[in-house]
Order: C-alpha cells, then structure tokens, then sequence
C-alpha cells in the first residue's frame, strides 16, 4: 500500500511537473509581491491628487487585481483551462448576484459615493435621524460615530436613497436663535443689547455681521430672532455661551423671555 | 535686564520676569526644569506699557491668569520674547469707507496687534500668544469661498503722525493702485499678515514691510506686491521676526475682491 503510494507520487512528480509547480509558485510569490508594491504606490499617486478614501480604494483595487492577475497565470502555468474556469465563475457569480442583490446594491452605491463625495472621514453628517462623524466609508457601509459616543453602521445603499446633511462642509455655521418677547417689549434696546453680547463674544465672527430681527408675531408675543456665525468647529459653545448670553442681556432690561430656542440648521 | 522686551532675557531657577506688553502681561518663572508661563490680559487695547520686569522670587499666579509648563533642559535660563506677525491675514475694517479716483494711488496706515512668540536659543519655541486678540472673520465673497482672518477696524489714516505708538501694534504702510478709469470704493482691507516681518523703526513703532495692493485693468484681479524691506517712513528699521510663510510677490488673486471689497459676503 506504501509502496504504491510513493510510487504515485513518484510518477506526479515528473521533472516537468516539478518545474510547473515551481513556476507557478514563482509566478504567485511575484504576483503577491507586486501587488504589496503596486497597490501602495497607486494609494500614494492617487493621495497626491485626492482625498484618502479614493487612494484606499484605488490601492485595494490595485492590490486586489494583481493578485488574482498573479493567481490566474499561476493556475494557467499548472495547466488549468481558464477560459472554463472563468466560464463557471461567470455563472457562479450571476447565481450569486441574485441571490445578494441587497449586498451588490450597497457596493454599487459605494461607489457612487466615492464619486460623489457628499462628505469625508472626519465630517459631521446626518443621515435620515441620525447624526454623528464619519469614521470610515467602506464599499458596503458608512460607519458613524455619533454624539453621544456609539457606533452606527449604515447601509450606503441606505445613504443613496437618503437626505444627507454635511454638518461640517464648510468652515463657517450660522446659529440661530430665538426669544419669544411680550408685544410691548422696547425692540431697539433689545436689539442693541443683543448685538452688543454678540460683539463681545470671541467666538461670533465679526463679518458676516451679527443680525436681530422681529421673525414674526403671536397673538400676545413676538418672537425675536439672532442670528450669529461662527466656525463651524465652535458652533456648540458658541450656542451655550450665547443663550446664557442672551438670558443675562434680558434679564438686564427687565424683559424675561418667554423662551428662548436655538438652532443652528435653519 | 535689557532695554528692549524683546532681546535675550536671563532667568535664573527659582526666578522670575513679568513682561508688559501693551494689554498682555507675560510672568515667565524658572524652575528646575521646567517654565512656567501665566498669562493675562488688562484688557485695555490702547495700554501702552512695555517693559520687563526682574523677580526675586517667584510669584504666585493670578486669579485670572491662564498658566502653562514647558519642560525643557536642566541648564536652559535664557529665553526671548519675540514680536512676530499675526497667524492669519487681518482684515482691516476702514471707519468710513475710503474712494480712490481713476488712475490715482494712495497710502493708508494701517495697524495690526502682534503676536509674542516665547522662543529659546536655538528657535526652541515655548508658545505664542496675541498681545491683544482680535476677533475673528471671515473674508471672501460668499460664505462657502472665503478665509478665516482676524478682523480690526481702522481709521483708515494717510497721515502716519495720527496714528497712536503701541508697543503691541505694527503698522503697514499699504499703497493702493487704481489703475481703472473709474473710482474704486473701499471699506476693508485684507493684509497678508503671515507673508510680512516685523521691524522695529527709531519712532519707536513696530512696521512691516511695505505692501502694494493694486487693481488691474482686468476686472477680476487685483495684484499684491510686498516690499524687501520697512518703508521710508520706518527710519532706521531693524528686522526682529520673519515672515510666516514665503511667497512670490507679484502674485495674481483672481477675485478682486480678495484683497479689498465693499461687498459683504
């Protein structure tokens, strides 16, 4: 039994065969060498000229190519036929994208939006109810970090068919807020008072100025509205700092508000 | 201790030095291996007091006063505060907005706080602190193109004897060029703070080098040329601190109003 063994493996053996097999591992080791080198130096190219989420997937694309070019021309050494391999690979693979179709959805909208960037690593977007920084864009998913510390996962093809809101596109926010005041309320000295706050405060940009405004009438108030910019960076403190702000200004002219509201969306 | 706040100032350990820039008031104290700077404001922007002050001993910190450690080398006693250029561009607001005819060209002053930088030999930099904070703006011609710049107002003088000696102040003498056939309406200009020096002039005020901001024929672009050196009227002028960053002078905005504008964004 032994003997018949070894002398199977004898004749698989053949000096030919050896050299295939050392061939086509030659072929896999280079392959995987070449895609280590090719895949880092596109994610560098393309770094150079854009952001790091396109370089990573360029490089993994890269990477990923050279090595089933590599493992192709590997199993072509040994003698495989790979027009049939690829032939049941092609019906493998309609077989399987009906039976993912969700899972092929999200990769297709991945890629849509690594083309239109709607937002970054690192941004502040809100997606349908929720908010939070983008840790990562993936093929398949768009992961958050949201406020209050937790980890989302969304489905990108959730993030194509949604409302998204950058929060942090750009460098500079408006905040808004409202007072509610009595209809007799002295509108100018308010005014005056509230920009005065808003002057003084070192987060509120000096241009684009400060604004107050009657926004509108109740039946037994008015509201008064304020808007201030900001660095978007500084939009919650500036929000905190400013309603206390606000409060104390009224207070001082003997006009407690009826409330006040902020936001910073409108 | 040296006449001028910014040379070389010894402070041996268990020693101390208060210097009094204008508004800021730096108490830098040695110890044995570290420094310790407090820092705080009279909050006066016209307070022209300079000077350095040597300690005994060294004092307790202010109510008020935000204090930092910098641990550094055991035999390092010797530390310089240095007047450098803001880190931004400034955006002077003119009090009155200022026309400039057809083909005609004028110099305005304009003023500017100064940051100190609190550097040991060997350009080991501890920090950097405004004299006096500006606030902050925004300059561009909408809210999404634009830079973050800090904002003074300005009188807008042409006349420098005007003009009050702060130590915590440089002054820019900026010429501008309306070579159009029509009138050019300014009310703010943008100064390129990180691309100047600073220089301190025998009137005792602290200059940058000339700049030029000057509208071109072609509608959209205005041209921005700065000086080698301080200008004419700083005589005597000596470089203290460098520029921020290094550009090519000459260099063409493509918004024209980049550099001035009376629009609002």
């Amino acid at each position: 039994m032994n003997f018949d063994l070894t002398n199977r493996v004898a004749h698989f053996f053949t000096p030919d065969r050896i050299a295939e097999l050392a061939s086509a591992l030659f072929i896999l080791f280079a392959s995987l060498v070449a895609s280590r080198f090719g895949g880092r130096w596109v994610r560098r190219f393309v770094s150079a000229h854009n952001d790091a989420e396109r370089a990573v997937l360029a490089g993994r694309l890269t990477t990923w190519g050279l090595v089933l070019l590599g493992f192709g021309m590997a199993l072509d050494e040994l003698g495989f036929q790979l027009r049939i391999l690829l032939g049941a690979a092609g019906v493998l693979s309609v077989a399987i994208g009906f039976a993912s179709q969700t899972t092929l959805s999200n990769l297709i909208s991945g890629i849509f939006l690594f083309g239109e960037r709607p937002f970054a690593v690192g941004d502040i977007i809100e997606i349908d109810t929720v908010s939070g920084e983008v840790l990562s864009i993936d093929m398949m998913a768009t992961t958050l970090r949201t406020m209050d510390n937790r980890f989302v996962r969304i489905p990108n093809e959730l993030i194509i068919k949604t409302k998204v809101t950058n929060q942090s596109r750009y460098l500079i926010r408006r905040l808004e807020l409202t007072v509610a005041m009595a209809l007799d309320a002295d509108f100018a000295r308010i005014r005056g008072a509230l920009l005065d706050a808003a002057q003084r405060h070192p987060l509120c940009l000096a241009d684009p100025a400060p604004a107050v405004f009657i926004s509108g009438f109740g039946e037994l108030s008015m509201t008064v509205t304020l808007w201030l910019w900001t660095r978007t960076k500084n939009l919650q403190d500036l929000r905190a700092a400013m309603t206390a702000e606000v409060q104390g200004e009224l207070q001082k002219l003997r006009w407690v508000p009826g409330s006040v509201n902020n936001s910073a969306n409108k | 201790m040296t006449a001028d706040f910014w040379d070389e100032t010894v402070i041996s350990r268990g020693r101390a030095a208060r210097f009094r820039v204008g508004p800021l008031v730096l108490t830098i104290s040695r110890s044995a291996q570290e420094w310790h700077v407090a820092r705080e404001s009279t909050g006066d922007a016209i307070d022209a007091s300079a000077s350095v002050e040597a300690l005994e001993q060294m004092p307790e910190a202010g109510e008020h006063a935000d204090v930092t450690r910098y641990a550094t080398l055991p035999g390092s006693e010797r530390l310089s505060v240095l007047p450098v250029v803001p880190d931004r561009s400034v955006v002077s607001r003119l009090d009155r907005p200022l026309t400039i005819l057809a083909r005609t060209s004028v110099t305005i002053y304009i003023g500017a706080p100064v940051w100190l930088r609190i550097v040991e030999p060997g350009d080991r930099r501890l920090a950097e602190f405004p004299a006096w904070r500006p606030k902050e703006t925004w300059f561009g011609p909408n809210t999404r193109e634009g830079e973050l710049c800090y904002s003074t107002r300005t009188l807008g003088r042409l006349v420098l004897d005007e003009m009050q000696i702060l130590p915590h102040r440089m002054v820019s003498a900026v010429s501008i060029r309306n070579d159009r056939d029509e009138a050019l309406a300014i009310d703010r200009v943008n100064l390129p703070a990180r691309r100047l020096s600073v220089y301190r002039a025998n009137d005792g005020r602290f200059w940058t080098e000339a700049v030029t901001l000057e509208r071109t024929l072609r509608d959209e672009f205005a041209k921005i040329n700065v000086g080698d050196e301080a200008p004419t009227e700083a005589a005597g002028a000596v470089r203290i601190s460098g520029p921020r960053d290094v550009e090519e002078s000459g260099r063409l905005f493509r918004a024209f109003g980049t550099l001035f504008s009376r629009d609002t964004p």
